[in-house]
């Protein structure tokens, strides 16, 4: 029994993996380019971007996932994620990497705006074009200030990855409900636990190396 | 003179701050842009390195036109970048790059222009032997004194090669006893010949280390004069009232 509940949470929790890393890879650099446009000069982009990430994080992520799978049947006629578990999971992967982006978003927003603007002024004089000062100079001081806000939120997406869920996408969270379905049995469920607590403490080790690789300088 | 700076004026939103201002700079001499503070004088420095842009004026540097206020008051960021290489600035908290050693805050700017990385390692090493931090070349910011991360903040500015290097409060920011440490590297860069211009509200500063004060108050130069004849016979009633206010002090 233990074998077959275990192997089973396992084939859940590398789909939860997968939508972490998925929405990872994508979030991350996504959100430095709503961020930009948020903190651009041109208001009619500036303000489009304030609203979005203002609807983003004004409205559960759960409902966002329902009208994001459901939204284009409903209103439009024609479900383009396509029936399969595959265009579950695109629909959920799109959802979470857009939200977390916008998150991202203003994490970075804030960590950018911290660094004194001399900074910028001493690769000015320099003959550094804005592009160079943003990646050889501010970038790492922004990374340096942001891990802590950033991990965070990369804990929270771990857990967050369970709302998938809501369109039956088969996480870990799912694979442990069904034994209580098939089985009878409602300790998988509980189970899960573990398997979060253990991950979430290899990101706690890795942030806490990440911040102290970059102890090295102060700004 | 080497540099001419003619007629800057510059407003902030309707405030004059600087209004016609002119002076000049030979090679080989220290001009001191003395004044209290809101005087104008940190904004006339930050016009010459085009932190600024000057609302009316013109830079001159050995008879070329560098910069004319009626044509170049709405530069894209090349030219910009263009104009700066002329103009070396080391600031009064000096900006250090943090994340950067000694030697890589040096050479990070003229490596990004495509120079090459073994003359640029070379040239550090030399500018830094000059400001006397060879043995730093290694060590972060952070683990620098105030007076040597400001000799790291010159030999990034000199690495560029600049035809005026300019100081914004040099003395400002380190231990009184420290100032004659920073008189003889100013005199130092002068016997290279170059052109310095140091904005200073430090008297003492400006009286050591200076050939000649350009007196500056409300915007206005009011007195341009050779050191000794500025603080003996002050020939303003202005460049008057500020030697006697800090005399008292």
């Amino acid at each position: 029994m233990l074998q077959t509940v275990l192997s089973s949470l396992n084939e859940g929790f590398v789909k939860t993996l997968e939508l972490f890393c998925i929405t990872l890879l994508g979030a991350i650099p996504l959100g430095l380019v709503i961020c930009f446009l948020s903190m651009s000069k041109f208001k009619p982009i500036k303000y489009l971007s304030k609203t979005i990430i203002w609807i983003v994080r004004g409205t559960p992520l759960m409902l966002q996932l329902l009208v994001i799978y459901y939204g284009p049947g409903l209103f439009f006629g024609s479900n383009i994620w396509g029936g399969g578990s595959g265009g579950r999971f695109l629909a959920v992967s799109i959802a979470f990497i857009f939200n977390y982006a916008c998150y991202f978003s203003e994490i970075y927003r804030g960590g950018i705006e911290s660094i004194s603007k001399s900074q910028y002024e001493a690769g000015q004089v320099l003959g550094m074009s804005n592009r160079q000062i943003f990646f050889r100079i501010i970038l790492l001081q922004v990374v340096k200030r942001i891990i802590p806000p950033m991990s965070n939120e990369i804990i929270t997406l771990v857990k967050d990855t369970s709302l998938s869920r809501t369109i039956s996408v088969y996480e870990i969270i799912w694979s442990g409900q069904a034994f209580i379905k098939s089985s009878g049995i409602i300790w998988p469920l509980f189970f899960t636990g573990v398997y979060y607590l253990l991950f979430n403490g290899l990101l706690t080790i890795a942030f806490a190396r990440l911040e102290k690789n970059l102890d090295y300088f102060r700004s | 003179m080497f540099l001419e700076v003619k007629n800057i004026s510059k407003k902030f939103n309707e405030t004059s701050v600087l209004s016609d201002a002119s002076f000049g700079i030979e090679k080989g001499e220290v001009v001191a842009l003395l004044g209290s503070s809101g005087a104008g004088k940190t904004t006339l420095l930050r016009c010459l390195n085009f932190l600024e842009t000057p609302d009316s004026g013109q830079f001159v540097i050995d008879g070329e036109i560098v910069f004319d206020a009626l044509k170049d008051k709405n530069m894209n960021e090349n030219e910009i970048m263009a104009k700066r290489k002329h103009f070396g600035l080391v600031f009064q908290s000096f900006n250090l790059f943090p994340q950067y050693t000694v030697k890589q805050n040096v050479t990070l700017a003229p490596s990004l222009q495509g120079e090459d990385k073994k003359v640029l390692s070379e040239k550090a090493d030399q500018l830094l032997k000059q400001v006397g931090l060879s043995d730093r070349a290694n060590y972060y910011p952070c683990q620098l004194s105030g007076g040597q991360q400001q000799r790291v903040a010159i030999a990034r500015a000199l690495i560029m090669n600049p035809d005026v290097l300019c100081f914004d409060e040099p003395t400002s920011a380190l231990d009184p006893a420290l100032v004659g440490e920073v008189v003889k590297v100013v005199k130092e860069l002068k016997e290279q010949g170059r052109a310095i211009l140091v904005v200073t509200h430090d008297m003492n500063f400006a009286k050591r280390a200076a050939d000649r004060i350009v007196f500056i108050a409300d915007g206005e130069i009011v007195e341009d004069s050779k050191t000794e004849d500025f603080f003996n016979n002050p020939r303003s009633s202005k460049s008057k009232e500020f030697i006697d206010a800090v005399a008292l002090y």
